[in-house]
Parts: C-alpha cells; structure tokens; sequence
C-alpha cells in the first residue's frame, strides 16, 4: 500500500517537475529570447475619459498607432509586459512621478506614447504626446492634436502622424554577439529594412550583410566592434507608402460620409443629368434650369446659388444678342439667316456663340452643382478619382474640372478665358491672329487640365479630413441631445496638454 | 501510531491527483503534439491566427482560417500543428506580437508561421496573408506575403460565397507559397531527412563553423551540387564530402501548378453554364445585328454596367475606326462610278472596312461591354450564362480581332489584337485595290498598277497574327479570379535608369518585404 502511494507521489513529484519546468523554461526561453534581439520600444498608452464612446475611440486610434510602428519598423509596440509593468510602477509610486514616465523605464523602452481621443461638439479630437525615454531621440518629442467628423479616420490621422514622425529615422542597431573573422550580430533584420547581401556605409566603417532574419542580421563591419556598439544605418522606412495607404483609407470614409445617395446611383445621374436633364431645363428655362437640373441628383432644400444664374443668364444672353450688340442690331437675330449687314465673318461668330450654348448650359450646370455641393456637405461623383475625373471634365468643359472641385471663381476665369479666345479664333478665321489666338487657347486649355488635375478639392469639410494637426488651443460650440432629451449647450475651449 | 493513509483521505487525494494529473496530461500532450512533428520530416507549418479588422468581419476571419488550413493540409507539403492548441499555448503564454511568435515557433521547431489579416475597406475587403519562415534561409523573415482586395459591390454574397472566396484566396496563397517557399532538408547518414520522396540534384549546402546550435541565425554557403535518389545521396561534384547536417533546398513549383489548375477547373464547373454549342451558334447568329448595332450597342451595355473605364476605352478607341467606316460607307465606290469620279484605293479601301466592321468588326467591343461585368459577377461565384467556353472564343477570335480576348476577360490583349487586326486588314484592303482613273474619253475605268507584293504581305501578315491569336485564346484561362492582387513578394518587370553614361534599359526582379 504504501509502496504504491510511494510510487504516486513519485509520479506527482515527476509530472509536477516537468510541468514547473515548463511552465517556467519556456517563457523564460521565450524572454531570453527577445531580449537578446529586441529592437527599440515603444508603449502606447491610451488615456480616455469615462464615456464609453470615447474608451472605444480611444483603444481604436491606440491599435492603429501601433500597427503604424509596427509598419514603421524602428520601434516595436510592446503589449504583453505593459500591463505588469504598469502594476509594478503604481506600487511605490512617488506624487513628483509620473506613471507613464515610470512604466516605460521599467520596460527599458525607448519612447512612449500617450494617446486620447474625444468627442466634443461635432468634433472628434485626438490628442497625442509623443515623450522620448532614450535622450537619442528627444528630438521626436512633440504634442500633436487632430480633428475629424468622421469617427474612423480619427484613428487613421494619428497613425499618419506617428508615421509622418518617422521620415528620415535611419536604424539604430547594437552588435549583440561577437563571432570570428570581423563577422558580428546585429539586432537589425527583415523587420528594419536590412536586406540580405547589401552593403552599407557608415563614418566609420562599412557594414556588409550575410544573412539576415526577421530583427536580427549577420553582418562583416570592416572596423573591430565589441558587443554593444551602436551602429547608425542610413536606411529610412518608406514612410510615404504608409501615409499614402492612410490617406487613401481617410479619403475613403470621407467619400463614404459625405457621397451623395447610393453608390453607383449617384455617378448615372451625374451622367444623365450633364447630358440629358441639364441641356432640356436649360431650353426650358436658361440659366434658372441648370438649377433645377440639380435636383435630379437628390439635394434635399437645395437653394439656387442666384448670383452664379444671373453670371449665367447674363453669358447666355451676351451670346444670343452679341452680334446684335455690334451691329446696333441691324443683323438678323438667327444664326442660318443671312442679310446684307451680317457679314461672313460676323456670320461665324453668331453660329459659334449659338453652337456654344450646349457649353454654357453645361458650365452653369457645374457652377451651380458646386454650390449645392459645397452647401449640403456632399462630395461629387468618381470623386475616388477626382483628379482624373477633374482633368476629363476641363478637357471637354472650359474649367469645367476646377467647378468640379469646387473652384468656382477659377472655373469662370477659365471659362471666359477659353471662350473669348475661341470667338477671336472663329472671327478672325484665317488670319495670323486667328492663329495666335488658337495657339493661346490650346495653352489655356492645357493650363486648364493641368491645373485641375493638380489642385486640392475646396470643399471645407473635406479639407477637414485631410488636414493634419491644429492649433493647441480652439473654440468649439455644439448642441447635443441628454438623457432626458433636454437640450445641452455647450462651448467649448480646448487645449493641449 | 495511526496512518495519516486512511481510505477516504487516499481516495481523496487520488481524485485530486487525478484531475491535476489530467490537466497536467493535457498540457504535456499538448506540448508532445507540439513537439512530434519534431520527428516528422515534412516541415511543419502552424496558422496563429486571423485577425479581423471590423466586427462584421469575425466570421470571414473564421472561414479564411479554417480554408488556409484546409489548403495547406491539402497541398501535403507540411505538417500543420493543431490550430486549437496552438492558439490556447500562444494565448495562455499572452504571446500574440510578432516577436513572441517567433521566439515560440524556434522552440517548437516550427519552419513556418501562417498568419493573416482581414481589413474592411466598406465596399471592398482585404486579405493580407504573411508567411514566415523560421530557419534557414529566412530566420524568420516574410518568405510570402499575399494580399488582395475582394470587391463586394454589385454582388450578393453571403456565408456559403464568402466560404468559396475565402478558400479562393487561401489556394492562391498556398501556391504561391509553394512557388517561393524554400523547404530546408538536411542529409544525415547520405540520406535525406524526408518521408516525401526527393530525388533529382541539387545545390549542397554547409553552415559556417562559427556558430553554435543556439543560434537563431547562422550564415551557410553553397559547397558544390549534390544528385539524390530514393536510395540516398548517389553523386556529389568532385572534391567534395557530404557530412551530417549538411542541406538542400526544395521548392514546389509543380504542386503549386497542380493545386491551381485543380481549383480553377472546379470553379470553371461552379461560374459558367457552359453549353458550348448553343453559345457559339447564339453567337454566331448574333454576330451581324450586334456588330451593326455596336456604336449604340456597346457604350449602353457599358452604362447600364457602370462600366466607366470600358466606356472611356470604347470612345477612344473606337473613334478612328467609326471615322473610316462611316467615311467609307458613305462614300461608296459605286456612286463614285455613277458620278464618272476617279476612285482611289483608299476609296475602296474605307468602303471594305467599313462593310468588315458593319457586319463583324465591331463584335469584340459588343463582347467587352457585356463580358467584362459577367466575368466580375463569375468570379464572385454568381453562375453566369454564355461565357466560359473556348469554342465561343476561337469563333470570336476568328472573324473579328480581340474578340476571344475581350471574351475571356483581357481588355488589354484584346485591344491590342483589336488594333493590329484592324490596321493590317486596311492596309491589306489598301494595297489589294487600285486606284481606278475615269477615262472621259474611252467612257471606262483605268486600273492603275496595285502593289501584290505588300497586299500578299500584309495578308500574310495577318494570317499570322490571327494564328498567334486563337493560340493564345485556347491557351488562355478565363479571367474569373476573384478580387486584385494588391502586392507580391516578387515581381519582374523593365527598367530604364538615367547614368552618366546616357540611359540604359533592362529588366527588374522586385522583392518585397
């Protein structure tokens, strides 16, 4: 009997042996192992308030900026020790101490970030402190604060701006392993940019790699180094490929927030309504019927934009009475009848001034749409590819890409420019002035195409997400609905901290 | 004195012991089922996850997982570790960032480590699926990274469609995997470490004797080339001794091809009716009304679809092409003859191509605007009526230029065939016909001398080009692959680069990583 409670307990004290071995081994050999090849670190910590909104927020926007690191590959986001780290830093916490400051020591890291974001008003803030522990990069430290209306980009514009904080961070490596003949281990790889077999040179010496893995490399370095030399390796993370696929995920939601109706929907109607609707409201009543034609793409208590119809009229009109008005009106009013007062010359213009009228219609039709867009808060249609779809419409429209981002005043400037060249053109048939004439007007259509093309939307609420930090202090006022569905007014003045 | 053995207080203890010993059980057959495949000579693949990025997208992770696993199961390439453990060991241990990973996957003698993303871009997704390898050549590097944007609008897709293109993407991902991944084989004793037969030659290779066995990374070099049969290594080049631990690389190119061409074949049964007769004789009858109705046909067709690149393409292309016809149509040779006028050969020349593209030229871009969105809805696992089939193809590709391409959905290639057939056809025409003087005074037409020699050329010229096309059209798959790749880990393509020197051309092997 006893033998065999003997042999239990033997098996017990074995299989417990085993288990505290590996219970304990293996994350040891877990943390030997990351240690020894750790790169830099880097702690986000997430501050929100008590509304659960904002918790979600802010533990969004904190996922994104990590992830941004992890891209960025110069400091690795810890997570698993943070926690701990945190606990252990409260326990003898002094009142001069900060927690934060504190913690990241403790996990030996090398900068922390302090992250919240908010809702305040109609606006979403994010505030983020960037506080270097290594004084190597105490040049990084700043405070940034952003904005946005729309909750998924608020996380996005903090990751563009922990990205844009990388631009020319070159990799910071330190020899963990000496080994025979100048070869050594780096604890840079794969992760911070190194490729295999390239060479590098440094000040002092020139750094070829062997072979290289995930965070650590084999490299010759052509002067003698000891374990724990710090190597500089001009390398930068290719930070414009990381912002560029942000600002296309902002610019997607933005489309997203602000497009008008259903996707797909809206784009026919756009379509129909340039070449259809716009052209029969404009015979129907000029000038006043491109903006009636907007309707037919949804605005709801749209308002017509009365100085753009009266600009408009007041085109439509000059090119039906134009060579009336030159003629002290003694050429007939129609552009096929011919009198002894309307010359040949005279002749063409009046048939160019009424062939024209389709671009007018068109133009007034834009101008105003630009104006229902800007007002309702709506982004036009294809505006995913504004600026080919902005350059598509100055080639066949006399500023018609810029009315299409929203430059209204361009957009009539062109207009007038194209046309008035054009007219000269047609009237001057032939001559050497004609020509010249032609030739500028292919350099404005050029101008034209290529300016739409290059410039910004001037949609305001769009500008608003694509715009980076603000102002540390700002003034804000909002209406929000409480509990009791009673009114809160609030004004807001905010500042970074 | 009294036992403190009593029955009770043993049987107590046993059941404790017992359901320690049970979870102690547990934990160890947990780490031996980690640790057999140790002895397996596969390499051992694990999956540690897929990560959603959105709510709505728990359950795609879910499929994607259980579909890569599916396909590197079924590739029998590697052993694939149990994913449930793996997950509760990395998840007990709160190892789930990349470096941890790692580290576990070198204890555990993992080769490699399968992990993936699934992002919500609102009216598309994407799979970005990252494999590492763990020993040589990569020590952890990203030996495959495989992403793609799924696009969701205009289909109709629920759980059973996004299980097809989640296995889609995963059998598309295994083979690229199985294309670039090098598998590290060791010789011991002369003889491969591989329950797979591995024969043919192969570059040897030799870790450098500086590095011990605790280190995660060591530099090798290749020391000669090695020839191996079922029996061992049979042939080393001269001079040199193949030692223990000495090792090769594998690839898998071939099964990589056999698990795609496998997959395409199933989806070809599940996305296309394919009644190739009734198709191609539609086809056939349809083909004078349609292509006559083109100029109208086709830019409707690419509206209704939404279609608005296929529009843009139609007008710029189509334009030069609707100037000669309607020039030729309208200018008909014959009642140049009725008004006594001189015809030149451009005259005849238009006229011909303009009856060419009235009864059959303008078929290929009728074809373009309705298969391109067919195609799009096949590879979103939508079964689709009239495409799919090479008969329709090559009949397509026969009368008209680029129809077979426009067909099988390569807009690109079918403009190209589109042009070519065309411009070689009008110059042919130009050279076949004379130009014809009226001759007031003999009351008849004078042929002037016709250029045979570059008319034959340019004929033959275009029986070449029509043989090329119908070989490239059978050999070409329909495009029904879901979604676009967004990167790959290798790519090959030109280069120009400005030196001193002036500029020079070549070719680029990219590689991302």
């Amino acid at each position: 009997m006893s033998q065999r409670i003997k042999n239990i307990l033997k098996f017990i004290i074995l299989i417990s042996l085993i288990y505290v071995s590996i219970i304990i081994i293996f994350p040891l050999s877990l943390t030997t192992a990351q240690t020894k090849a750790s790169p830099n670190g880097v702690a986000v910590f997430g501050i929100p308030n008590n509304y659960s909104s904002d918790i979600a927020l802010t533990a969004e926007a904190v996922e994104r900026v990590k992830k941004v690191f992890a891209d960025c590959g110069r400091f690795m986001p810890v997570s698993r020790e943070v926690e701990t780290a945190y606990s252990e830093a409260k326990k003898d916490m002094r009142a001069e101490e900060n927690i934060y400051t504190k913690t990241a020591k403790l996990l030996d890291l090398d900068l922390y970030i302090m992250l919240s974001a908010y809702q305040l008003g109609n606006f979403l803030y994010s505030d983020i402190s960037i506080v270097p522990i290594n004084h190597q990069y105490k040049y990084l430290e700043k405070k940034i604060r952003l904005r946005s209306k729309i909750k998924f980009n608020i996380s996005l514009k903090a990751g563009k701006e922990i990205a844009i904080l990388h631009y020319n961070l070159p990799v910071s490596a330190a020899v963990i392993k000496v080994y025979e003949n100048d070869t050594y281990l780096i604890n840079a790889g794969e992760w911070q940019g190194i490729k295999n077999n390239e060479k590098y040179r440094l000040p002092d010496c020139d750094v070829q790699i062997i072979k290289t893995g995930r965070f650590e490399s084999i490299v010759k370095i052509s002067a003698e180094k000891k374990e724990g030399d710090k190597l500089q390796i001009d390398i930068f993370p290719d930070v414009n490929k990381i912002v560029d696929e942000l600002d296309e995920d902002i610019s997607r939601n933005t489309i997203n927030r602000y497009e008008l109706g259903t996707h797909g929907e809206a784009e026919k109607r756009f379509i129909e309504g340039i070449c259809v609707v716009n052209m029969c409201g404009n015979v129907c009543v000029p000038s006043y019927g491109a903006f009636l034609s907007t309707s037919y793409l949804g605005f709801k208590d749209s308002k017509a934009d009365l100085p753009g119809v009266a600009l408009s009229a007041t085109i439509i009109a000059g090119q039906l009475l134009l060579p009336e008005l030159m003629t002290d009106f003694k050429v007939n009013f129609f552009p096929w009848k011919q009198d002894s007062n309307k010359t040949e010359k005279m002749q063409d213009l009046q048939k160019f001034l009424w062939l024209s009228l389709p671009i007018t219609f068109s133009t007034a039709y834009m101008d105003q749409l630009a104006y229902q867009f800007r007002s309702t808060e709506h982004l036009p249609p294809f505006f995913k590819d504004k600026d080919n779809i902005a350059a598509i419409f100055s080639l066949f429209l006399p500023g018609g890409g810029l009315f299409y981002k929203g430059h209204r005043l361009a957009g009539w400037s062109f207009y007038f420019s194209e046309m008035a060249a054009a007219a000269y053109t047609v009237y001057n048939y032939g001559s050497d002035s004609s020509k010249y004439a032609l030739y500028a007007l292919g350099i404005i259509k050029l101008i034209d195409i290529a300016y739409a093309y290059i410039t910004s939307p001037s949609y305001s609420f769009y500008n608003l997400e694509k715009e980076r930090k603000i102002e540390p202090v700002s003034l804000n006022m909002g209406i929000k609905t409480g509990h009791n569905r009673d009114q809160i007014y609030n004004i807001i003045v905010t500042s970074a901290f | 004195m009294q036992s403190i053995f009593t029955y009770q207080s043993i049987r107590k203890m046993l059941q404790v012991i017992t359901h320690k010993i049970k979870k102690i059980f547990f934990l160890i057959i947990g780490f031996i089922s980690l640790s057999l495949p140790l002895y397996a000579a596969k390499p051992i693949a694990a999956v540690t996850g897929v990560k959603a990025g959105s709510m709505r997208l728990m359950s795609v992770s879910v499929l994607l997982e259980t579909q890569l696993i599916n396909s590197i199961n079924s590739a029998g390439v590697f052993s694939i570790l149990n994913p449930e453990l793996l997950k509760d060991q990395l998840t007990r241990y709160k190892c789930t960032d990349e470096e941890c990973v790692l580290a576990f996957a070198r204890t555990a003698k993992i080769n490699l480590i399968i992990r993936a993303e699934v992002e919500d871009k609102g009216s598309s997704i994407v799979y970005s699926i990252y494999a590492q390898g763990i020993n040589s050549p990569y020590y952890g590097r990203i030996a495959y990274k495989y992403s793609a944007e799924i696009p969701l609008s205009g289909l109709s897709i629920s759980t059973i469609e996004f299980k097809y293109l989640s296995e889609e993407h995963a059998v598309y991902f295994v083979s690229g995997l199985l294309k670039n991944y090098k598998a590290q084989f060791f010789i011991n004793a002369n003889k491969i470490d591989s329950e797979e037969s591995v024969t043919g030659d192969f570059d040897l290779f030799r870790y450098d004797n500086i590095y011990s066995e605790k280190d995660d990374i060591a530099s090798y070099n290749k020391i000669g080339r090695v020839n191996i049969s079922n029996e061992g290594v049979i042939n080393v080049s001269q001079g040199i001794e193949v030692r223990d631990n000495d090792f090769i690389f594998i690839t898998f190119n071939q099964k990589a091809e056999f698990i795609e061409s496998v997959f395409y074949g199933r989806k070809r049964e599940m996305v296309f009716e394919n009644k190739p007769l009734t198709d191609t004789a539609i086809f056939f009858f349809s083909t004078v009304p349609a292509s006559a109705l083109m100029p109208v046909l086709a830019p409707l067709s690419h509206y209704k679809n939404g279609d608005y690149s296929g529009l843009s393409l139609w007008a710029l292309n189509f334009l030069p092409y609707l100037y000669i016809e309607y020039k030729g149509l309208t200018n008909r040779p014959d009642s140049y003859r009725n008004d006594r006028r001189d015809i030149s050969a451009q005259t005849s020349a238009n006229y011909r191509f303009g009856l060419y593209m009235l009864f059959c030229g303008g078929i290929p871009l009728v074809i373009d605007s309705f298969s391109n969105r067919m195609l799009y809805q096949a590879a979103g696992y939508i079964k689709q009526p009239y495409i799919g089939n090479t008969m329709s193809a090559v009949y397509l590709s026969l009368i008209s230029g680029g129809g077979g391409l426009f067909y099988r959905g390569y807009r690109l290639e079918g403009y190209l065939y589109f042009h070519l057939h065309n411009i070689l056809l009008y110059m042919a025409l130009k050279k076949l016909y004379p130009d014809e003087n009226y001759n007031h005074d003999a009351n008849s037409y004078v042929k002037e001398n016709r250029d045979k020699k570059k008319a034959y050329a340019y004929l033959g010229a275009l029986g070449v080009l029509k043989l090329i096309e119908i070989t490239h059209v059978i050999l070409v798959k329909d495009n029904i692959r879901n979604g676009r790749l967004l990167e790959e880990s290798f790519g090959f393509g030109p280069a120009v680069y400005r030196d001193p020197n002036g500029i020079s051309y070549g070719a680029q092997y990219t590689l991302r990583y």
